[in-house]
């Protein structure tokens, strides 16, 4: 990789991807922590979850300010002006799907405990999958991949049919068990907010292909 | 959409004794649209713009191979007078330089040699024309007998734009017009740039990358004395293909 003639705004590129890489790192941790949640419910951990999305937040804005003091100061070009654009774009996604995370450790506070007959095991394993699809798309960000980024939009597909089946597994215990139907309701609501990370997650990958070859397919 | 073309360079090749300036270069320059040429110091981006009104030739050392066709017409053939090729090709420069001369003979000149007008009032009116278009008119018609060194930088720059625009040429070649001015003078100027490109054909050279996105339609990329990349201007700024264009647009190196 070439280098800029003035060392300074390789620093502050640089300083932007670290950044940007570690709201992400963040964001990955809290994606975990929350399906680890679904598995094992831990009323402690879901706070911490809940409160720990305040500091993404506030990632978030450090990385606006920076890419912003970066445009006026630098005034960049083609590929560099996208990697700033970029920054933009996906740490608004990171922010987003934070808040994705926080929403499923606010719908396990709200049921406290699962029913005897319930099975956590398919909105586990959506969250599990939606959790790897995530981490894969990071790394397509923090190695500049073509290729990686490709492969996620293509596991987005799974994670929707997972999601699919979750759901109609949901509607099939409710008809079952009319008792259950309050929590089931809230385990939907977890298994869509898992399914939105899975989006924005294919987001995310399409905005590392627009920086490596500049033009939105 | 095929556009226009106002000058056409085939093949050109500058030497300056030994030195070969300008190697093959092939070039269209679309009419009534900004052309923008681009690079480092000594590219040959100024030698190709000098080229185009035939300015070389005050050179004694520097020899030019190829053609310029301006309108179908091959500039350098013999038959074509470079004194009324210029009056067909307005240049400005990086400094301003009026003339020592009072603001309205500043502009008066060019018509009043190449014979443009035939009568005092004619020529007033040319003058104002020419001040309007330039965009300097309200700041000067209360001191029109003023000398044009009493300006400042930016009004010295319009009122050499004015001077080049009362000849009536078809295209204004810039050489940094802007590179000595402060922002706001600069912005003005590129609004007038903005405004002339819809009568004049205009080629400019500048260092400023944000000018070049800015001001004009193509971009020309020229690195030691080639022309590495023409393209749309947008194109150029956000993908170019040229690694060498990538390269000098961002500021790297290694």
């Amino acid at each position: 990789m070439k280098e800029h003639i003035v060392t300074t705004y390789d620093e502050d590129l640089n300083s932007l991807k670290s950044n940007l890489t570690q709201m992400g790192l963040d964001v990955e941790k809290q994606i975990f922590e929350a399906v680890n949640l679904i598995k094992i419910i831990n009323i402690t951990k879901a706070k911490e979850i809940i409160k720990n999305d305040e500091s993404i937040d506030a990632l978030e804005k450090k990385i606006r300010g920076f890419a912003t003091i970066t445009l006026s100061k630098r005034q960049p070009l083609a590929d560099d002006l996208r990697q700033i654009i970029i920054s933009l774009k996906i740490s608004s996604i990171l922010e987003r799907i934070g808040d994705h995370a926080s929403n499923v450790a606010g719908r396990i506070l709200s049921v406290k405990k699962a029913p005897d007959s319930y099975s956590t095991d398919s909105i586990h394993q959506l969250g599990l999958l939606v959790l790897k699809n995530f981490s894969t798309a990071l790394s397509a960000y923090d190695q500049g991949s073509k290729k990686i980024a490709q492969s996620v939009p293509t596991e987005d597909i799974t994670i929707n049919s997972v999601y699919e089946t979750c759901f109609r597994e949901h509607l099939h215990l409710m008809m079952e068990d009319r008792e259950i139907i309050g929590f089931c309701t809230q385990m939907l609501f977890v298994a869509k907010e898992l399914e939105r990370i899975g989006d924005l997650s294919k987001v995310i990958s399409k905005e590392v292909i627009y920086n490596l070859q500049g033009t939105l397919k | 959409m095929t556009e226009k073309i106002k000058i056409k360079s085939k093949n050109v090749n500058v030497y300056y004794g030994q030195k070969k300036a300008l190697d093959k270069i092939n070039l269209e320059i679309p009419t009534n649209k900004v052309t923008a040429l681009i690079g480092p110091s000594g590219c040959g981006k100024s030698t190709f713009l000098r080229c185009i009104n035939r300015m070389n030739d005050t050179i004694d050392i520097c020899r030019i191979e190829g053609k310029i066709i301006v309108d179908e017409e091959d500039i350098y053939s013999t038959e074509v007078d470079p004194v009324l090729l210029r009056a067909k090709i307005g240049m400005v420069f990086q400094k301003p330089n009026p003339f020592p001369k009072s603001i309205f003979d500043n502009v008066a000149y060019g018509p009043k040699i190449h014979g443009i007008v035939n009568s005092d009032d004619e020529l007033e009116e040319l003058v104002i024309y020419s001040l309007k278009k330039a965009g300097l008119f309200g700041e000067v018609k209360d001191r029109l007998n003023d000398t044009g060194t009493s300006l400042s930088g930016g009004q010295q720059q319009r009122l050499c734009i004015a001077r080049a625009i009362a000849i009536s040429p078809q295209i204004i070649l810039m050489d940094e017009p802007c590179s000595a001015l402060d922002p706001i003078a600069t912005a003005i100027i590129e609004e007038l740039i903005d405004e002339l490109a819809k009568n004049f054909t205009i080629v400019i050279v500048t260092h400023s990358m944000q000018q070049a996105a800015r001001v004009s339609q193509q971009t020309a990329f020229f690195h030691m004395g080639s022309l590495i990349e023409v393209g749309h201007t947008d194109q150029i700024f956000s993908t170019p293909s040229q690694k060498k264009t990538q390269d000098y647009i961002t500021g790297k190196i290694g």
